[in-house]
């Protein structure tokens, strides 16, 4: 059984969320019941964002080089939390929900569902990176990458949009069902605000946070491909281990436990990189062996391409030609022979100690002996003389174009796995040699030298032409893994996420702790400004800051920059608690603090116009910008 | 098959736990080499040469750990011989061989003084078993 992905609690959570907005009778009373649903939802989504943006949004507005997706999930974020803001209000406004003598509403619990799948797809992605204490992120997967990649970027980021159109028309529909009495539950502040207006302006704000991703959309649009790959991650915990069984395993059955095997090595070689910087566990006949079971494997590879590249001249029904299988044939020679070289090099190397067993080896060995019973119709088929058996007949290796697209896959796997074993060996060895380590039989050593010893140590013309073998390995290992993406991306095989994921890990996109941005700041919420308590703010009344206020005095309804006009009189209020709160100074007079905070949001409101959008004039929106009507002017609220 | 022979015949000769370890040692390192040569030779036997060369390195590198090794003379590694004749004599010749190893390095390890002599003896007789379990047409 292989890992949950992804689309896993993607798929399960559209279903949710589906089931909750195709209402059905309920009362108006579990109104109260609902709402905080559906904000639990939308805060869920929020941190999404987060996850996806490079820098907050006040670091945004004033940089340049943000591409438009970076800059498109900042603006979808920023409008998220403010709809998650206005959900807030209004739950505060509706009040607490009936006592619970029964179940919830059908919606609610729908939402909820929805809301667990989403934080639990989340929880998955970020099994492939950590959390440094000082904010950095570390990659604890081959996947790390391809999370954080630009296409699965544009994937998140669109399936997100297309939960809050779904969600803008459901919440504007409960704005429909709640009253339009203005409230007095937040007395003490300078407005009170209506369920009504709140959750109609949640519903705006829930299309604005979709229209912010139009001008990505256009100039960088969301590929199929990009969805393919976002549903296919796995988790960073690979499938547990599937021993050999006695039976005669299929070609089915062999296929599958070639996938376990491939992705198990996978893991366990990366786990190995992790500690390249003290690996005294990895011995030269590890490596020696790693080698060999690499050379040996990638031979079975290379006669299972060929049966198929027969078979494919057999049955021209089959997908691809038997030229490019021959051609992906070839790369596997071409991986086989520079594991040789790796192994032959091992013959005159070694560790301070001798052999030691591994847990990749233990993978590789699954991996090979599948691959070879795949390849010789001998179920019990091992490396040894006595276990060999004739070559399998193509027509019954791959008797129709499921078994042929299983085996490819395999191979591809095969490929895949040796390749990220070649990169990580390349940085154990590398580690070991620097630790001095590396010890050649004397007898090997130019005349001139004298050592009454056995071993020396290592030359270090011999560990260059190691690392080089090395290199050669993982060159020629993911060279034959790319000829294999191309087909397998064809012939839709189960394998195509790996081609997906080479391909997607190319282009990173940036995200807060990644390498050349700033790591999220520690006293930032995680959630939205939920619990941050400021005196004149959207966060605590719903109305628009003196940003966002300039912004509509100059007659723009562009929702983009609408709401990163909120955004940042948010933000600039978060910042003022953060720094009255981490102030030593004694706290001044609450007036005072009134003022100070009036004129820092002035003051930001005053710097803030680089963004090129604001520049130009309000008139019309540009073609491509968003055609979604902008949040209201608020004129429910009224002034107590 | 001459070469084999002849390694045959210098492991019989030995006499002494240093005389042993330095002939089993060139028996090690003559079983890599012809074992590496014929891997190429034949598809079905590929997986068998490769690991049984992978076993004779082991080996040899076991013994490096025996402080009775003499010291090695230079310069018949460097020449690695052709594979002779048809695949499956030559790793049968190879499995036989890899036997009468094991066999005297086991009677050695009972001979030898030293802890590390022993224990030296007794893995690179392992790998020799590994050998000949690999190469042997039954098992």
């Amino acid at each position: 059984m292989t890992s949950a992905v992804f689309g896993d609690f993607l798929g399960a959570g559209r279903r949710h969320l589906e089931a909750a907005v195709a209402a059905g009778e309920w009362e108006v009373a579990a109104l109260p019941a609902v709402v905080p649903s559906v904000y639990r939802l939308v805060t869920v989504m929020c941190v999404y964002l987060e996850d996806l943006a490079p820098c907050d949004e006040i670091e945004a507005a004033g940089r340049t080089d943000l591409q438009a997706w970076e800059r498109a999930v900042v603006d979808t974020g920023a409008a998220l939390r403010i709809a998650a803001d206005c959900l807030r209000h209004s739950i505060l406004d509706l009040g607490p929900a009936g006592p619970p003598d029964g179940p919830a509403p059908s919606p609610a619990r729908h939402l909820d569902a929805a809301a667990n799948e989403l934080a639990a797809g989340r929880d998955l992605l970020h099994t492939h990176i950590t959390r440094t204490p000082d904010g950095l992120a570390q990659e604890r997967s081959d996947w790390a990458p391809v999370v954080t990649s630009l296409p699965v970027t544009r994937a998140l980021a669109a399936e997100i949009a297309a939960w809050s159109v779904r969600l803008a028309l459901f919440t504007t529909w409960l704005a429909g069902l709640a009253t339009g009495d203005a409230s007095s539950r937040l007395t003490g502040q300078p407005v009170v605000v209506s369920a009504r207006g709140e959750l109609a302006s949640a519903s705006q704000w829930l299309l604005a946070a979709s229209a912010a991703l139009r001008p990505a959309h256009d100039a960088d649009p969301v590929r199929a491909a990009d969805a393919d790959l976002l549903e296919a991650i796995p988790a960073a915990v690979p499938p547990a281990r599937q021993p050999l069984s006695a039976a005669p395993e299929s070609i089915a059955e062999l296929c599958d436990g070639i996938t376990v095997s491939a992705s198990r090595l996978r893991a366990a070689a990366h786990r190995a990189r992790d500690r390249a910087r003290w690996s005294p566990d990895v011995t030269s006949g590890a490596w020696q062996w790693m080698a060999q079971a690499a050379a040996i494997t990638s031979h079975l590879s290379e006669l299972a391409l060929s049966s198929l590249a027969e078979r494919a001249g057999q049955h021209p029904a089959l997908p691809v030609t038997p030229a490019r299988l021959h051609a992906a044939a070839d790369a596997m020679t071409g991986m086989r022979t520079a594991w040789q070289h790796v192994d032959l090099m091992w013959n005159g190397i070694i560790t301070e100690r001798r052999l030691l067993s591994t847990p990749a080896m233990s993978e590789a060995s699954d991996l090979l002996l599948r691959m070879g019973r795949l390849v010789w119709d001998n179920p019990q088929w091992t490396p040894a003389r006595a276990g060999r058996g004739p070559r399998r007949d193509p027509a019954a290796l791959a008797p129709g174009p499921d078994a042929f697209t299983a085996v490819l896959a395999a191979a591809h796997q095969a490929a895949d796995a040796l390749a990220r074993v070649a990169i990580a060996d390349t940085g154990t060895v590398q580690a070991a040699a620097r630790a001095g380590r590396l010890f050649v039989p004397t007898r090997s050593l130019p005349t001139g030298f004298d050592v009454p010893r056995a071993y020396a140590p290592a030359l270090t013309d011999t560990v260059l032409e190691l690392r080089d073998a090395y290199q050669d390995a993982a060159e020629a290992s993911t060279r034959a893994a790319q000829h294999l993406d191309e087909l397998a991306i064809e012939v839709a095989a189960s394998s195509r996420a790996l081609g997906l994921a080479r391909s997607a890990a190319l282009a990173p996109a940036r995200r807060r702790g990644s390498h050349g941005t700033r790591p999220q700041r520690p006293g930032r919420p995680s959630h939205p400004l939920a619990g941050v308590l400021f005196t004149d703010s959207r966060a605590s009344t719903g109305l628009p800051g003196p940003v966002e206020r300039a912004i509509r005095q100059r007659r723009v309804r562009d929702p983009v920059v609408l709401l990163r006009a909120a955004a940042i009189d948010n933000a600039a209020r978060s910042l003022i608690g953060l720094a009255d709160t981490a102030s030593p100074s004694p706290k001044p007079p609450a007036a005072q603090t009134a003022g100070h905070g009036r004129d820092a949001v002035l003051l930001a409101a005053e710097g803030f116009p680089h963004d090129p959008d604001l520049s130009r004039p309000a008139s019309p929106s540009p073609p491509g910008r968003p055609s979604a009507a902008p949040p209201s002017d608020r004129a429910h609220l009224r002034k107590t | 098959m001459n070469q084999i022979k002849l390694a045959h015949q210098h492991l019989a000769d030995a006499s002494g736990v240093p005389a042993v370890l330095a002939a089993s040692w060139e028996l090690f390192e003559l079983i890599a080499a012809i074992a590496s040569a014929s891997a190429v030779e034949c598809p079905d036997m590929y997986p068998a040469f490769t690991f049984a060369s992978g076993a004779a390195v082991n080996g040899r590198n076991a013994l490096a750990f025996a402080p009775s090794l003499p010291p090695l003379s230079r310069g018949a590694a460097h020449d690695p011989p052709k594979p002779v004749g048809e695949v499956y004599q030559t790793a049968d010749a190879l499995a036989g061989l890899a036997s009468a190893l094991s066999i005297r390095l086991r009677e050695t390890a009972g001979l030898a003084a030293a802890t590390a002599d022993r224990s030296a003896c007794e893995n690179a007789a392992s790998d020799a078993d590994r050998i000949t379990q690999l190469l042997a047409k039954e098992n």
